[in-house]
């Protein structure tokens, strides 16, 4: 079995939880973002829809826990390998809906560096791991954005 | 928006109704305008609202925001029908999507845990026709009829 490299990158960043600014969830964003995804789901769009439904009031897409997420303020793991860096994954993982005026705040850490080889050679993920909470201190959602260096 | 779905109904290797669309630039700057704060200003160039940057950074054209490829694989499993909720994605860009172009986002069954009330899924961004630009895995849980 091949051994991968080892990487060069500042290890005292893996597992730093990072604050992150809070936000508060704006109902006029929600709505548009609905809109730029041409989101039909009454769930997302009509209060009366969603308090039939169960719920509080219109909530936000799953996917809308991207939009919550900075990267602003997380140090840089300053990875020494390769010079082209793109987006090469991301998961959301949600436990509770995210409704208009929740004031979301994150934690984020550096999860995971490692390294890869397949048939186009050597390519390093660097995995950032941000948990977001609610007002109550709940845990509303945990999302993963992987990177790739080559 | 579907009928109601129970997992009784469901089986391995079910499709979940597809999403058959087109992204413009338009969208992808709206979609960008939605974040409570964006690092894509419309202001500045980037491979999301500039043809030139784009051929620039050595791309064929503009293209979509993988979290907007994530959207849109989560719009089909949320309108898959009233019973499913939404629990996790997790998405690989395994190509860029491009801007304009006719695509189709769709999930498949791939398990099922009725003890649980969780559904197991493949979810896909192809072009019409050839390899995905976007895959991955996705979990749903849906209402059973004797709950």
């Amino acid at each position: 079995m091949a051994t991968e490299p080892t990487i060069d990158y500042d290890r005292s960043v893996l597992g730093k939880e990072v604050p992150g600014e809070t936000i508060i969830v704006n109902r006029e964003k929600i709505l548009a973002y609905a809109a730029a995804i041409g989101e039909t789901n009454p769930l997302f769009l009509s209060d009366q829809a969603a308090v039939q439904a169960g719920y509080k009031s219109l909530m936000a897409p799953p996917s809308y826990i991207n939009a919550l997420i900075l990267s602003s303020g997380r140090p840089d793991p300053k990875v020494n390998f390769g010079s082209l860096s793109f987006h090469s994954g991301q998961a959301i993982e949600t436990y509770l809906p995210v409704y208009p005026e929740d004031a979301i705040s994150t934690t984020s850490s550096l999860e995971e560096v490692y390294a890869k080889t397949g048939r186009s050679g050597t390519m390093v993920f660097i995995v950032w791991k941000t948990e977001l909470f609610n007002q109550d201190g709940a845990l509303v959602a945990i999302a993963r954005e992987s990177f790739v260096r080559r | 928006m579907n009928d109601h779905i129970y997992i009784e109904d469901i089986d391995i290797g079910d499709e979940v109704p597809e999403l058959i669309t087109s992204v413009s630039m338009d969208q992808v700057s709206a979609f960008f305008a939605s974040y409570p704060r964006s690092n894509n200003s419309p202001a500045t160039p980037s491979r999301f609202n500039s043809d030139e940057q784009a051929k620039k950074e050595g791309l064929a054209g503009p293209i979509i925001p993988g979290v907007m490829s994530m959207a849109l694989i989560t719009k089909v499993l949320t309108d898959w029908g009233t019973g499913a909720k939404f629990k996790l994605l997790d998405a690989i860009f395994r190509q860029v999507v491009p801007q304009g172009e006719s695509i189709r986002a769709y999930a498949v069954i791939t398990d099922k845990d009725e003890a649980n009330n969780t559904v197991e899924l493949d979810v896909y961004i192809e072009p019409m026709d050839g390899q995905p630009y976007v895959r991955g895995r996705a979990s749903m849980e849906v209402a059973s009829r004797n709950s």
